[in-house]
């Protein structure tokens, strides 16, 4: 059987091949109206999920060759976006372990990356709380950041979730209360140090 | 569920209004380097097509990995087991792509032995990852015969002067990708099983265990340690690791490869 599928895919590849000058220009396409519709909600994600900020492009081309790699492959059985957040959220786990967040205060005034650009509409209260709630996520193990971004920051619905993550639902929402509580008590744990600080 | 308190979701609105954006400029150079290294040159329809065919093709002049991994991609879906193949062909695709712009002609060599002569026309980095391209993929398909190597071979030439920059692109994005360095330990151990090693083949995948216990390989590494395990008559315990895929998936050529090395 696996010999019979090989010989058909051999020939499925040949054929590929002899096509590819007619096909090619509409799956350049193709992948560029996906790269397009999700490159900025993808690059957020990866900030979002601690990737560090000199490696946020490196992740989004690393999340985005995968893309183009199987977006043949994509059957729509979850949505478009939810298939994509499943890959970044595994490259995201890649690029937090290679190299882990350079320890940061809330208050450092850290230098941006090209590819930022901090709105200018933003109010350096706003950003002040970008750098506070990157401090909390910080605090949360891996598995909790992931679901609380998902669904707090990203606002996935849990079966969305479920799917990105290849996870059960339920597990989803008992991470989804396990990870609020523990955002709640980073939050006052950040908030007690700054009283300490003020005061 | 208890819903966040006020205090969390001030502090989340306020810093989505915060939040810095990814610059126009930024994702277009991005674009321009995943476009370089899936193969695909950047630019004009023309070249996009004439480079990917070449990529396309000296892809699958490559060897096993690509082809073999096709029929998993198509028959797998999004679910965990889905990721068993498909990123072998990222990178070597991504090979395919470079070499295909870096060779000045293509020989007519017969398909299983390109990787060789490709491998020693690349600087180190890409070496490695050209390692990749060798190996039978975790269903030990035989090589592809010479002839779409053959077939496609005038279009290598042409795709050449357009993409030269892609390639340098290419290269460097290589050389500090953490893809490449997973990708070769999988691929050690894909070679050793493939060569009846299945002590070898375990080492590779400790190792990558150890390097990168979360990588973005991990389903393959997990796949190819329940094969090895069996191979190497530790048969209760490559059933304890088969199990996820063979549940998952019952009906994946992988479970099935799994569950006949494993008398499941």
């Amino acid at each position: 059987m696996l010999a019979t599928t090989l010989t058909e895919d051999r020939q499925l590849e040949t054929g590929t091949a002899q096509r590819a000058p007619a096909v090619a220009p509409m799956e350049a396409l193709r992948f560029d109206d996906v790269y397009e519709a999700h490159a900025d909600f993808v690059w957020r994600g990866l900030r979002r999920l601690g990737v560090p900020d000199a490696e946020l492009d490196d992740a989004l081309q690393d999340t985005f060759v995968v893309v183009h790699r199987r977006l043949d492959s994509f059957e729509g059985k979850s949505s478009l976006k939810t298939w994509i957040f499943g890959i970044a959220l595994r490259v995201a786990r890649t690029h937090r372990r290679t190299r882990a967040r350079k320890p940061t205060s809330p208050l450092d005034d850290q230098e941006e990356p090209a590819s930022h650009a901090a709105d200018p509409a933003a109010s350096a209260m706003d950003r002040e709380a970008v750098r506070v709630l990157h401090a909390i996520l910080d605090e949360l193990d891996d598995d909790k950041r992931e679901v609380f971004v998902l669904a707090e920051l990203e606002e996935l619905t849990a079966p969305e979730i479920a799917d990105a993550l290849s996870l059960n639902v339920n597990t989803v929402y008992a991470r989804m209360r396990a990870s609020r509580k523990a955002f709640e008590q980073a939050v006052a744990r950040h908030r007690a140090r700054e009283a300490r600080r003020v005061g | 569920m208890k819903a966040l308190s006020r205090e969390s979701t001030d502090l989340i609105d306020a810093a989505r209004r915060g939040e810095p954006k990814l610059t126009t400029t930024s994702r277009a150079a991005s674009r321009a380097k995943i476009l370089a290294r899936v193969g695909v040159a950047a630019g004009a329809a023309g070249i996009a097509a004439g480079a990917s065919t070449a990529a396309a093709t000296t892809a699958s002049a490559l060897g096993a990995a690509p082809v073999a991994a096709a029929p998993i991609a198509a028959t797998m879906g999004v679910s965990l087991v889905a990721k068993i193949g498909l990123s072998l062909v990222v990178l070597a695709g991504a090979v395919g792509g470079v070499v295909a712009l870096t060779r000045p002609s293509a020989p007519s060599a017969p398909a299983d032995r390109a990787p060789v002569a490709i491998a020693s026309t690349i600087e180190s980095p890409r070496a490695k990852v050209s390692s990749l391209a060798t190996p039978p993929s975790l269903d030990a398909a035989p090589p592809v015969s010479a002839a779409p190597s053959a077939t496609v071979a005038p279009s290598a030439p042409t795709a050449a002067p357009p993409s030269a920059e892609p390639t340098s692109s290419a290269a460097s994005s290589t050389a500090a990708d953490p893809l490449a360095s997973e990708n070769e330990l999988i691929a050690r151990a894909q070679r050793a099983l493939a060569s009846g090693q299945a002590g070898q083949a375990l080492a590779a995948l400790d190792e990558h265990a150890r390097r990168f216990p979360s990588g973005m390989l991990a389903p393959e590494r997990e796949a190819a340690r329940a094969l090895a395990l069996c191979a190497a008559g530790r048969t209760s315990e490559g059933r304890a690791a088969a199990a996820p895929f063979v549940k998952d998936d019952a009906d994946s050529p992988i479970a099935k490869r799994i569950r006949s090395a494993c008398g499941m």
